[in-house]
C-alpha cells in the first residue's frame, strides 16, 4: 500500500499495515529491518497478533445458523437411554396384555351369567 | 463488466459473516437480524440495479451495518449524556459489575471490545474478524485507507492495554507460596 510509511505517518499505522499485508514491498522490507532492529516493537506485533488470533476464536466459535439464535421451539429435553426405552416398552406391553386378559375374563363371565 | 451471482447464493454466502459482525459490535437479537436484512436487502437491490460483484457488494452490506452500529452508539452517548443523576449512578454501579476480573480471556476481550471507541471497534472487527480489506472497510465506512490504518492501529493498542496486563499476571498471583519443607 503505498500511503502507507511516508515521512509523518504513524509508526503504529506502519505496523498495522505490515501486520495486514497492506503495505508494498518497499515498506514490507523497511519494517522488517525495524523489526530485527527494535525489541519492542516486535513485542508489540506478537502481542496484536496473539490478540487478533484471540478475537477470530472468540467470535467464530458462537457464529451459529440464523434459525437456531431466534428459533422459538422449546429446548429439547434429554435424550433418554436405551434401556429406559425398553422398560417402558415392557410396561406397555405388559399393560396390554393384562387388559385384553381382564377384558376377555370379564366378557367369559358375562357370557356363563346369560347362559345359566 | 462486472459479473453478476445469484441472490440466493449471495445472501448465503454474506449472511454468517454479517450476522457475525453484528453480535461482534454488541447489537442484541433482534438487533442483529435488522441490521443482517438491511444489510443484504441494500446489497441485493444494488446488485439488481447495477450489477455488482461479490466483492464490491460486501463492503455495501458491511458498511451498512457499520453504520447502523455507529448511529446506534451515538445515540446511546446521547442519552447517556442526557441521563439524571439516579440513572448515573446506576450506570456507573453497572460499569463496576463489568469491570470486576473476567473469568477469561475471551470474556476480557469482549470487555476490551466494549471500552474502545465505537468506530475504532468497527474499523478492528471489519479487518480482523471479517478479513475485509482496507479498501473495503474504508468504503464500508466511509473513510480513508490512512485514517483506518489509524484506528486499527489505535483499536489494537487499547486492546492490547486491557488484555496484556492481565495475561502479565501469574495465574496464582496473590495466593501464599508453598513449598517444601523437610
Amino acid at each position: 500500500m503505498s500511503d502507507f510509511g511516508k515521512p509523518g505517518q504513524a509508526p503504529d499505522a506502519d505496523l498495522c499495515a505490515y501486520l495486514d499485508d497492506e503495505c508494498g514491498p518497499g515498506q514490507r522490507r523497511r519494517a522488517d529491518s525495524a523489526l530485527t532492529q527494535d525489541p519492542a516493537l516486535a513485542r508489540k506485533l506478537a502481542v496484536w497478533r496473539r490478540n487478533d488470533s484471540t478475537l477470530r476464536a472468540a467470535f467464530s466459535a458462537q457464529t451459529q445458523p440464523a434459525r437456531a439464535q431466534n428459533s422459538t421451539d422449546p429446548p429439547i429435553g434429554p435424550l433418554e437411554s436405551g434401556g429406559a426405552q425398553k422398560r417402558r416398552m415392557d410396561l406397555a406391553i405388559a399393560a396390554a396384555f393384562l387388559a385384553g386378559a381382564l377384558s376377555a375374563g370379564g366378557a367369559f363371565v358375562v357370557a356363563n351369567l346369560i347362559a345359566n | 463488466m462486472a459479473a453478476r451471482i445469484s441472490s440466493d447464493t449471495f445472501d448465503d454466502q454474506l449472511e454468517p459473516g454479517l450476522r457475525r459482525f453484528a453480535q461482534a459490535v454488541g447489537f442484541d437479537a433482534g438487533q442483529v437480524a435488522c441490521a443482517v436484512e438491511g444489510g443484504l436487502h441494500r446489497a441485493r437491490s444494488l446488485q439488481g440495479a447495477g450489477a455488482i460483484t461479490r466483492e464490491e457488494g460486501r463492503p455495501v452490506a458491511y458498511g451498512v451495518i457499520a453504520r447502523a452500529f455507529l448511529v446506534h452508539a451515538a445515540a446511546l452517548h446521547a442519552a447517556a449524556r442526557r441521563q439524571t443523576p439516579a440513572s448515573c449512578k446506576s450506570a456507573r454501579l453497572a460499569a463496576v459489575t463489568v469491570d470486576q476480573p473476567p473469568s477469561s480471556e475471551v470474556e476480557r476481550l469482549r470487555i476490551g471490545l466494549t471500552s474502545l471507541p465505537p468506530l475504532e471497534r468497527a474499523v478492528l472487527l471489519l479487518v480482523v474478524l471479517e478479513g475485509l480489506s482496507y479498501s473495503q472497510a474504508s468504503s464500508a465506512l466511509g473513510i480513508g485507507r490512512v485514517e483506518c490504518a489509524q484506528l486499527l492501529a489505535a483499536a489494537r493498542s487499547g486492546l492490547a492495554l486491557r488484555l496484556e496486563p492481565a495475561r502479565a499476571r501469574p495465574p496464582d498471583s496473590g495466593r501464599p507460596q508453598l513449598r517444601l519443607v523437610t
